[in-house]
């Protein structure tokens, strides 16, 4: 079983679809003396994550103790891949929905999405984006709040156009971001299989199949995949998933011409159902 | 009372905590004497009552940055006035009586709104006053019905309340409010 789902699940039903898991409160008392100045978000993560590219190049040993660091950190923020199906059924739980700038692409290209049709494409959830709007300093570029069905058009709009959908903990279990990825701005992405620090990004409850019968082999899934677990079968001229590197993200199923592949759930394959 | 800052108008949580402080409000109850539950429990339901029109009354007029900006995103998504308007006030009450440093939310869906007090200044002053066997009764909920129902009516909500967990039988209250 997945482990946030036995720890946070409700009755072993999939973490991320029960609604404990995104409810705070909006208000709360603060001693005055322990009141702190918002930080800004790149003077925290910014070197949290660049560190470690850094050093790698002549200091495995700091890579090593920098691993440690993340690994710990990942007590408090962790992530999954999810299902559009089940990013859909998130959003119907979760409020409120507010895009977002995605704060991976704006450390990683040192930029804002900006431009005329600025994406804004995460999604912030829960009662913390009341408070960001007005926390500039913070998190520059503010929110749009979005309804029910706008943030599943918006969800839908990005996975189909090649986005793994995410969802991201502040302070796990809590679910504060729905957010669409790629590599390799994705810094989720990136610790995962750059890396190897598993938690930070688990794979999804479901892995991809290919119907050979139906396969022409185009190749269109390959280009795709953002985790590398789809290539050209030399012999058959056609796709082929390595199971064990597929995170169960959809893509491929919307990217294929053919409708091809399909998503089976991860824990009714034997030899998958451990594989996070 | 003082020391917090709590994102909401500190006057008017400080005004709310002494118009309804929870142990002299207790003390009028004169729980000990015989016949008297009926009496405390319409006493402790128009303590609820009122604490929520005061509640509201104040925070309507107080209006805190994460209310405003609560407020523009219902209107320009249409959503979300449940959970977050009764939230809004039930944290207001509870954060002016109680001694905690914030509601404990359980959920907070367009579907449910569910609230756990751990501990509860109302129950504790019954128990000081009057005795476990006396807060046992749990004539105190009346108090949280009370709030919950005169909340959600002001605010046209037809929802009844249901009290999951008790602080006698559980140690802790539990309160969920589910719309159909």
């Amino acid at each position: 079983m997945c482990e946030l789902c036995e720890k946070y699940g409700d009755n072993g039903g999939r973490w991320y679809l029960n609604p404990e898991n995104y409810a705070r409160p909006l208000y709360k008392k603060v001693e005055k003396e322990k009141e702190k100045e918002p930080m800004i978000l790149t003077e925290l993560q910014g070197p949290f994550y660049y560190k470690p590219l850094i050093e790698l190049k002549d200091n495995p040993e700091a890579f090593e103790k920098m691993r440690e660091g993340y690994l710990k950190f990942h007590e408090t923020m962790s992530g999954q891949v999810v299902s559009l199906e089940d990013a859909e059924k998130m959003v119907e739980i979760a409020h409120p929905i507010a895009r977002i700038d995605c704060i991976c692409r704006r450390i990683t290209r040192a930029t804002l999405e900006d431009g005329e049709q600025r994406p804004r494409s995460c999604l912030g959830l829960g009662v913390g984006m009341f408070r960001w709007e007005e926390w500039p300093e913070r998190y520059k570029g503010g929110v749009e709040f979005l309804s029910t069905e706008e943030a599943k058009e918006h969800i839908e709009h990005w996975h189909k156009r090649g986005m793994v959908i995410t969802i991201m903990t502040f302070g796990t279990p809590y679910i504060g971001g729905i957010c669409l990825c790629d590599y390799p701005d994705c810094l989720a992405i990136r610790m995962r299989l750059d890396y190897g620090i598993k938690p930070f990004l688990l794979k999804g409850h479901q892995v991809a199949k290919v119907n050979y019968e139906e396969c022409t082999g185009c190749g269109t899934c390959v280009q795709r995949c953002q985790f590398g677990a789809i290539k050209m079968e030399v012999t058959t001229k056609k796709s082929n998933i390595d199971m064990t590197r597929c995170f169960g993200c959809g893509v491929c199923t919307y990217a294929c011409p053919q409708d091809a592949i399909s998503l089976i759930d991860r824990e009714k394959l034997p030899g998958l159902k451990e594989e996070w | 009372m003082e020391k917090y800052n709590f994102g909401l108008d500190e006057e008017m949580v400080k005004a709310l905590s002494e118009e309804f402080a929870p142990l002299n409000f207790v003390k009028t109850l004169k729980l000990s004497q015989p016949h008297s539950i009926e009496d405390a429990r319409a006493s402790l339901e128009e303590y609820g009552r009122e604490l929520a029109r005061r509640s509201i009354e104040k925070g309507e007029k107080k209006i805190d940055r994460v209310y405003r900006v609560m407020k523009k995103a219902m209107e320009k998504t249409g959503e979300m006035k449940f959970p977050f308007i009764p939230q809004r006030y039930l944290e207001i009450a509870y954060l002016s009586i109680q001694p905690f440093r914030r509601l404990r939310i359980v959920a907070n869906s367009s579907r449910i709104l569910s609230y756990r007090l751990n501990e509860c200044s109302l129950y504790k002053a019954i128990e000081e006053q009057y005795g476990k066997k006396a807060a046992n009764k749990m004539v105190c909920k009346s108090a949280c019905f009370a709030l919950i129902e005169e909340i959600l009516s002001h605010f046209d909500f037809d929802i009844k309340p249901s009290l999951e967990a008790s602080m006698a039988d559980d140690g802790k209250c539990q309160f969920k409010i589910e719309r159909k």
